[in-house]
């Protein structure tokens, strides 16, 4: 029911490293949390960084999921771009007709239909999603004015 | 069909480190409701910033007096500047919770007819967590999140997209109608605090719940 939102418990945000692709988001799935990821995502989102501005149009997000046993991460959504967020204000990213969505991975699309075709994708305690960024700008955790949210992602019991 | 407003809750001052209750409704005996999935609401609930002594709570900034003048001027940085018009956006009081004449330009705001006395200053702020919960206390006490959403989804987003209730609930004799919050954190850091009293005891002109029920 609750979406995918900057506020959750849980969550890290981190300065970038300029020029490379790094992660700006951490989620950890809290103990007891589940969090469901569709196939397909609507997303809100405005970003900062440290020069006061947004990010810019030609700056490359994605998501990416990692397990506790897992060593590197792994894709979770394709990557895209700042350019719509940045030409739309948030109220106009809340018009249904306007908003974006994210689809999921390729591959773990491709895993997900020859598991049966399930609607998406089941974190569980200590799973992270980490949302990385490749820009020459550095992201700033602490502009106030930072908003991310993932309607179609549902956060179960996170509290 | 009753509307429940502002006033027909029971008000406390949450705890801002954590997801905490800060007003309720019981609902009265005899009586039942049901709370409708996709039904459109309003919950706004201030955030408090002091002034004492010329030094502000943590979530103000760049405090310039201007004692000639009878003027303080101050930045809100996680004050909601998306508001609609039909909303009041921020109130200025002194310690007698007297409004004072407050203008907002962006995030900042200027109070006249200052002359160095304690301010209180309730506003909008951005990314909060508001959620509306049904708790029932019996041998077991349930709560059910029947809403959640942040902050600004109710007063700056598009009409189309304000929050509507996500779960519908029934809602028997003497069990409760939450309204809990949670701040803006970064890195678990709160960055404000949710208090819709005045300095004297009174509720905030800010403050605003708009909730139908069947």
């Amino acid at each position: 029911m609750p979406s995918f939102y900057l506020n959750l418990t849980g969550i890290e945000l981190k300065q970038n490293v300029p020029g490379v692709e790094t992660p700006i988001l951490i989620y950890t799935v809290p103990a007891g949390g589940t969090v469901l990821f569709p196939k397909i995502t609507r997303i809100l989102m405005k970003l900062y960084c440290t020069d006061g501005n947004e990010f810019d149009k030609g700056d490359v997000f994605q998501f990416y999921y990692k397990t506790p046993a897992m060593k590197n991460e792994k894709p979770l959504t394709e990557h895209f771009t700042y350019h719509m967020f940045q030409i739309l204000s948030l109220k106009d990213q809340t018009d249904s007709a306007k908003t974006q969505t994210i689809s999921m991975d390729r591959e773990l699309l491709q895993r997900i239909y020859s598991m049966g075709g399930e609607e998406g994708v089941r974190f569980t305690k200590d799973r992270q999603i980490i949302l990385k960024v490749l820009s020459s700008k550095t992201f700033d955790p602490n502009n106030p004015d930072n908003y991310l949210e993932l309607k179609d992602v549902e956060v179960i019991s996170s509290e | 069909m009753i509307t429940l407003r502002e006033t027909d809750f029971s008000w406390r001052v949450p705890d801002h480190r954590l997801l905490d209750v800060a007003a309720f409704y019981e609902i009265p005996e005899d009586i039942s409701f049901t709370v409708n999935i996709g039904t459109q609401y309003t919950i706004i609930v201030p955030a408090k910033g002091e002034i004492k002594n010329g030094q502000g709570t943590s979530d103000i900034t760049d405090i310039q007096i201007d004692e000639q003048n009878e003027r303080i001027t101050f930045k809100l940085p996680y004050l909601c500047t998306l508001t609609l018009p039909n909303y009041k956006l921020i109130e200025v009081s002194d310690s007698n919770g007297n409004e004072m004449n407050a203008t907002v330009e962006g995030k900042t705001v200027t109070v006249s007819g200052y002359t160095g006395q304690d301010l209180t200053i309730h506003y909008i702020p951005v990314n909060g967590e508001i959620q509306l919960t049904h708790e029932t206390r019996g041998e077991v006490k349930t709560v059910v999140t029947i809403s959640r959403a942040a902050t600004q989804e109710f007063v700056g987003f598009d009409v189309k997209s304000f929050p509507r209730i996500q779960k519908g609930a029934f809602l028997s004799p003497r069990t409760h109608l939450n309204i809990a919050v949670k701040p803006f954190m970064i890195n678990r850091v709160p960055k404000y605090k949710f208090d819709p009293f005045k300095a004297d005891g009174s509720l905030s002109k800010v403050t605003y719940v708009e909730l139908r029920l069947y």
